[in-house]
């Protein structure tokens, strides 16, 4: 099942997709339908009582750590975001007007189901609630070395797009292959870009997770 | 009396003392850093640092954490400070401030935060200190008037980049000793932070069970 959250008709809806319309599944419009065009996309997320963590990986992807002249982390490379910087599909990002190098990063992104601590890689998926799509917007003409990457660079309001849909993780599993045969697409202006697999990336590990 | 809690995003702020900046300095246009930072240079504490209770449990082979004293902005809807509160944003000690990795920030329990928040309109900033003790020690004395950043201008610089919404949390930065390092606590040690206006923050360190 593909969840969205959305604001229509002056509140927040939670609804999911039925035969390319949205179905309203709580409150007084329960049951009624919508078009995608009529409704501002949210972040596919439930509020959550703490302040969500996003984590982020970098260089998880074999073939860019391989283009970047890195070795491939030991251990995962991790950055936090903080929520503020996700918006939903089809808003608006923010360019800065004197920038040149504004980066568009898809990202698979994990949403965590329930806590996780010391997870087996085995047990791995049965922590994953669902699996959404993001773009991680990085402006290199603000990186600067020190915490990397900088805040400036990767936090910024409006830069992480993410959504439409927050897919069941059971229906991803059930796929074959799971989320691994994924393949993340990325047009810009109409027009696709190379694609990625998410098997480029380490088994078990994920690009992007946000709880 | 429920213990304090971030409602919202916890940023920390690096580099922000004087005293560290100065250190640095010399060191800042080598590689890797090829430069002094031009914007404030921040980092996230998670959810799974905030911990009001009264110990830090070490944990996974850490042996000894820095201990982090500072005020953190609490902050309204406007834009502008609510309350203040007073933190421990422990770390594991680290010398590269290039790309260190999350687990030295960000590891369950690594940001004391039980003291009530005061109110923002109640205090003069610049003229607080915060005097960390260790077993009963003073270790440290840090002055909110030694920051690189001062409230008004940080705000402003990390303003220019994202938003703080109402709950986030803006913390002013720690301060280093003399030798460059921050002062250091081992399991067994009880750190104890105090502001003259602020309830005193209180934490035993533990190592982990054999």
């Amino acid at each position: 099942m593909k969840h969205a959250r959305i604001a229509w008709s002056g509140a927040i809806q939670l609804a999911i997709e039925s035969d390319g319309q949205l179905l309203i599944t709580q409150g007084p419009h329960q049951g009624l339908r919508v078009d995608f065009d009529e409704v501002v996309w949210l972040p596919p997320l439930v509020p959550v009582p703490q302040p969500r963590t996003v984590i982020a990986l970098g260089l998880n992807y074999a073939d860019h750590a391989k283009e970047l002249a890195f070795k491939a982390p030991e251990e995962p490379l991790a950055f936090m975001k903080g929520e503020a910087s996700l918006i939903g599909h089809q808003a608006f990002t923010k360019r800065p007007a004197d920038v040149k190098y504004m980066h568009y990063e898809c990202e698979l992104a994990v949403v965590i189901g329930r806590t996780a601590r010391r997870v087996k890689k085995a047990d791995a998926y049965d922590f994953v609630g669902g699996y959404t799509v993001a773009n991680d917007y990085a402006i290199r003409d603000y990186l600067e070395n020190w915490y990397r990457p900088n805040l400036r660079v990767k936090n910024r309001d409006t830069c992480t797009p993410i959504g439409p849909w927050l897919v069941d993780a059971a229906d991803v599993h059930q796929r074959q292959g799971g989320p691994m045969a994924l393949k993340l697409q990325t047009t810009v202006n109409g027009q696709a870009t190379p694609l990625t697999w998410c098997s480029m990336c380490p088994p078990s590990s994920s690009t992007s997770a946000a709880s | 009396m429920k213990h304090w809690q971030p409602a919202g995003t916890v940023y920390g702020c690096l580099l922000n003392f004087q005293r560290e900046w100065d250190l640095w300095a010399p060191r800042m246009a080598q590689d890797p850093h090829k430069g002094p930072p031009r914007a404030p240079v921040l980092y996230v504490k998670s959810a799974n640092t905030f911990n009001p209770g009264g110990s830090l449990l070490l944990q996974d082979g850490v042996k000894e954490v820095d201990i982090g004293a500072t005020l953190g902005l609490v902050m309204g809807t406007d834009g502008m400070p609510d309350s203040v509160v007073l933190l421990n944003d422990w770390s594991v000690p680290h010398e590269s401030y290039y790309r260190p990795p999350v687990k030295f920030r960000c590891r369950d329990g690594y940001l004391g935060c039980g003291s009530p928040a005061v109110p923002w309109a109640s205090l003069d900033l610049p003229s607080l200190s915060i005097m960390v003790q260790l077993n009963g020690q003073k270790v440290q004395t840090v002055h909110l008037s030694d920051l690189v950043r001062p409230v008004e201008r940080l705000l402003a610089d990390v303003g220019e980049f994202m938003s703080l919404q109402a709950g986030d949390v803006l913390m002013l930065g720690t301060d280093v000793l003399a030798n460059g390092q921050r002062p250091r606590a081992h399991a067994g040690d009880t750190v104890c932070l105090t502001v003259p206006g602020f309830a005193p923050w209180v934490q035993t360190v533990q190592g982990e069970a054999l």
